[in-house]
């Protein structure tokens, strides 16, 4: 696993939570990249660059030292928290700082890992961050699946549910349930999504057929067919799931997120897969 | 005393057989028959009994009952019994204190006839205290808080003493017919630290009101529960969350891309942001862009600058938009509140709309169930989530009662609970009795009178409280009938009680300051409006000590009764007594009495007034003496007392009285000698 904590940005604890989770549901080492973004650094050159906040709305220049230190404070802060909760886990951590730009930084890392990695970033699940799910999987080869966690409402506990658009993915993205829900202890649920009613009646009658008579797992479709992606996404925070594994590109994960979708009611960690 | 029984005692009649007295006792008709005896012997005319000295048995006159035997054997020489009739007759003549003139003792006699006490229908009742019964009731009727009444009695001892039980026999008669006291309940109406407010009530609906408000509490909160669980309020609130959201993210999400579109590029840092110019989703270097034409440059750093105007403006709603989501929340929480408490409290409006207190509350705690509904929710939207196991997630609004939310772990809490109310513990207890409550104090005290505060566990805390009734609270529309020698030996009592009746108010004490009893939060309770009237009971020793101690003493008891000490010996009052005694036999436990013993005791309450045909009304003596003679009749195995076990308890204190005067005397005379050999 490959987790990347972009020091100027608020690191969700929920986020290196998912992160222990997935390792230790496939027994594997996180390899975490401290990012100090490089392009920071490189923005404190112009002569015009001001940083703008809530506190400061007419801008102050960029202190490059200010800058460095607070990001390496931050880095300091999630590597303690990450460390504990992989300790706790039994799961193996390498921290490695570095400065770069962070999309840049994972593509690297996943290429030096070789293949089957799984990327997790430790920004809170946002519609923007969902938006660039698409250019992530484009510009990180080596990755395999992305890990995303929200911080908005409670903190669910049902089952973990793998979201089925295509029946050929049914086996692996079952298996991903099966591990993860073995870490947690849940159930697993097998929800199903189709664009019409006549190919969600046959996918929910194959799925069935395919996991029938394995314990602890479930089928349901996931919202009306052809309900679009809205839809989908409120039938999948009704079940309060702990978990979702679901396939970019689909009816729930649609390329372009729009309002209503899952970032907005999602209140679980997400494992996007290729 | 010791002297005056002496003076009293007969000798004791020879033991040749059976004590009359236990023959009658055994066999009531006897005794009976012995009365008739008795009656037809003395309706000849006044009986004298030829006592073996020759004195008139005082008795004589008293028509209740003659066998002559133990007066005739018991009467000795150098008895001071005088006779009476005779005294009786000469004090008219001579224009002595009006006494009743010789009863006719057959008349009387006969609408006196009983065997033993037993037959009588004991009674608590004084004879001849007309005046005093009508001063007290005078005093019960006056309005104003400072027309009590002191009641002066002989022997008034503590609780049990019969005069001290007729007064609150007189007191109870009078209030039976005064409307019933209204009720009082204690309850907070605001969040804590807040005072105990005091409910006024029409009598016997204070109780049912607690009971039906309480109900409405838990059922407000068990339903407030519920609802705020509810997959259609969670929806509300995330509408509400996601206006804000599309105001905030989106407006910045939108931004960015503008900007990307721009080719510029916002990057976040640790504390705001900065914008650069970008190409081909990197960030341009700065010695590359300072490569690239002027005007080139120039446009770059304008649209930056636009951008960056842009951003400001959005982090600048920001704070407002937060505000407006938070308040949009206390808003939809308030409306579910009201729409709970609405539905919850109808009822009990509805069934108290004629009581002001009862509605004003109502509404008052509608409001505290709004706010503090929503306040709930609004601790709960920006604490890390932490469930209680098998609990709700809850966060107390209540700091200052040491409720959760501080902490942000979540607690499953009855929020509604400080604001139960309560009617003053004790309460429950006193007998609903008809009319006026009239409450008995025999050992004043501050507390006692004024109720105090307790708590379920741990300190008093303002609002967490719970009063506990005073004799005050108890009596409170009606009368108290107090020991007065109790109340001048404690000023903290009398101060505590003057203060209640020139205030006209019922201030409960707090635990004393600085104990671990107390917090510092602790608030006094809302003072009660008071309405009583007293009834100090005691002895005219008193009266003048708590006069001499305060000068308001007199001001506040402006009535004084004065119970007789002695009453004309007449059959009337001779019929009262004896129901006197059969109180007495009661109280105590006592054998019943006979005729003849109550005749005996008779005597000893006349001789106990100097003779001359009256009474005395101290009958503590009397009684203690019923007492001994109980002893000693039961030690003879006799199954009533008669005049032979009063004699008997004469005559063994008059013993035990020499044995201490010769102890006395020769311990004395030891110690003269010695001085004397001294010397």
């Amino acid at each position: 696993m490959v987790l990347g904590i972009e020091c100027s940005e608020p690191v969700s604890a929920r986020a290196l939570a998912a992160t222990v989770h997935v390792a230790q549901a496939f027994h594997a080492e996180v390899e975490c990249l401290l990012i100090e973004d490089r392009q920071l650094f490189d923005v404190a050159n112009y002569t015009f660059a001001r940083e703008v906040s809530a506190a400061a709305p007419t801008g102050r220049g960029i202190d490059i030292d200010a800058l460095a230190t607070d990001m390496r404070l931050a880095a300091r802060g999630a590597e303690r928290n990450l460390s504990a909760m992989a300790r706790d886990a039994d799961v193996p951590v390498q921290f490695r700082p570095l400065r770069d730009a962070p999309v840049k930084a994972l593509a690297d890392a996943c290429q030096a890992m070789g293949p089957w990695n799984a990327v997790a970033l430790s920004r809170p699940l946002s519609r923007r961050l969902l938006a660039r799910t698409g250019r992530l999987f484009d510009r990180v080869t080596g990755m395999t699946g992305v890990v995303m966690a929200s911080d908005r409402g409670d903190v669910a506990d049902g089952p973990v549910v793998a979201v089925v658009e295509d029946f050929d993915r049914l086996a692996g993205m079952r298996r991903t349930a099966e591990r993860l829900a073995r870490v947690s202890g849940r159930d697993v649920r097998i929800a199903i999504i189709a664009a019409t009613r006549r190919q969600l009646a046959w996918l929910e009658r194959e799925v069935r057929q395919s996991v029938a008579g394995m314990p602890g797992v479930d089928v349901v479709p996931l919202g009306a067919a052809g309900g679009g992606a809205e839809v989908a996404a409120e039938a999948l925070r009704r079940i309060n799931p702990s978990f979702v594994v679901a396939a970019h590109g689909g009816q729930l994960l649609p390329a372009e997120p729009t309002p209503g979708t899952l970032a907005d009611v999602l209140a679980s960690p997400l494992l996007i897969v290729r | 005393m010791q002297m005056f029984f002496k003076r009293l005692r007969k000798e004791r009649p020879a033991a040749t057989g059976p004590e009359p007295d236990a023959a009658a006792a055994e066999s009531p008709p006897a005794g009976a028959d012995l009365a008739v005896a008795g009656l037809a012997g003395a309706g000849d005319g006044p009986v004298e009994t030829a006592s073996e000295e020759g004195d008139a048995a005082p008795a004589a006159a008293s028509g209740l009952m003659r066998d002559g035997h133990d007066r005739v054997s018991g009467a000795s020489a150098g008895d001071t019994v005088p006779d009476l009739r005779s005294e009786v007759e000469t004090s008219a003549e001579s224009g002595g204190h009006a006494v009743s003139p010789q009863p006719d003792t057959a008349t009387a006699h006969r609408a006196c006839s009983f065997a033993t006490s037993a037959d009588l229908e004991p009674s608590t009742d004084l004879p001849g205290q007309e005046q005093a019964r009508a001063a007290v009731e005078f005093a019960l009727a006056m309005g104003g808080h400072d027309f009590n009444v002191f009641v002066s009695a002989p022997g008034v001892g503590a609780a049990g003493s019969v005069v001290r039980t007729a007064v609150l026999d007189w007191v109870r008669a009078y209030a039976a017919s005064r409307p019933a006291a209204d009720e009082w309940v204690y309850a907070i109406d605001r969040e804590p630290p807040a005072p105990l407010r005091a409910l006024r009530f029409p009598a016997s609906r204070g109780k049912t009101f607690v009971g039906q408000f309480n109900e409405a509490l838990a059922e407000f909160t068990a339903i407030a529960r519920t609802v705020l669980a509810s997959d259609e309020h969670a929806a509300r609130r995330r509408a509400v969350d996601e206006a804000y959201r599309i105001e905030t993210e989106q407006a910045l999400d939108a931004l960015e891309a503008r900007a990307e579109s721009l080719n510029i590029a916002i990057l976040k840092t640790p504390t705001g942001h900065v914008m650069a110019p970008m190409h081909d989703g990197e960030v341009v270097r700065a010695e590359t862009f300072a490569g690239l034409p002027t005007s080139y440059r120039e446009d770059v750093e304008r649209r930056i600058a636009d951008v960056e105007r842009e951003l400001v403006e959005i982090l600048a709603r920001k704070p407002g938009a937060d505000r407006r989501r938070r308040r949009q929340h206390l808003q939809l929480d308030g409306d579910v509140a009201r729409a709970i408490s609405e539905t919850v409290f109808a009822e009990l409006l509805e069934a108290f709309a004629d009581v002001p207190d009862a509605i004003r509350h109502i509404a008052a705690i509608e409001t505290v169930a709004a706010t503090g509904l929503a306040g709930m929710r609004g601790e709960i939207s920006v604490s890390v989530n932490a469930h209680a196991p098998g609990g709700a997630l809850v966060a107390g609004p209540f700091p200052a009662l040491g409720l959760g939310g501080g902490d942000g772990i979540a607690r499953d809490l009855d929020w509604l609970a400080p604001y139960r109310a309560h009617v003053p513990l004790a309460v429950e207890g006193v007998a609903a009795a008809i009319g006026a409550p009239v409450v008995d104090v025999v050992l004043p005290s501050a507390p006692e009178l004024t109720g105090r505060m307790v708590s379920a566990g741990g300190s008093v805390r303002a609002g967490s409280g719970v009063v506990v009734a005073g004799a005050l609270h108890r009596a409170n529309g009606g009368y108290i009938v107090v020991d007065a020698d109790g109340l001048g030996a404690d000023p903290q009592a009398w101060r505590a009680l003057k203060r209640a009746l020139v205030s006209g108010e019922i201030r409960v004490s707090l635990p004393a300051e600085g104990s671990a009893d107390r917090s510092a939060s602790a608030v006094e309770p809302e003072p009660i409006e008071l309405k009583v009237k007293i009834v100090a009971v005691g002895s005219a020793a008193a009266r003048a000590h708590l006069e001499r101690t305060d000068a308001e003493f007199a001001r506040l008891f402006k009535v004084a009764a004065m119970i007789e000490d002695h009453v004309a010996r007449t059959p009337e009052n001779q019929e009262a007594f004896a129901r006197l005694i059969g109180s007495i036999v009661t109280a105590h436990k006592l054998l019943p009495v006979t005729a003849e013993g109550i005749e005996r005791l008779l005597d000893v309450a006349e001789a106990m007034s100097g003779g001359a045909r009256r009474i005395s009304l101290d009958l503590e003596p009397i009684a203690d003496l019923a007492r001994e003679a109980d002893h000693w009749a039961r030690a003879a195995g006799r199954e009533a007392i008669g005049s032979g076990d009063v004699e008997e308890a004469l005559a063994t204190r008059i013993e035990r009285a020499g044995a201490a005067e010769a102890a006395e005397t020769a311990s004395g005379a030891g110690r003269r000698r010695s001085r004397g050999d001294e010397a």
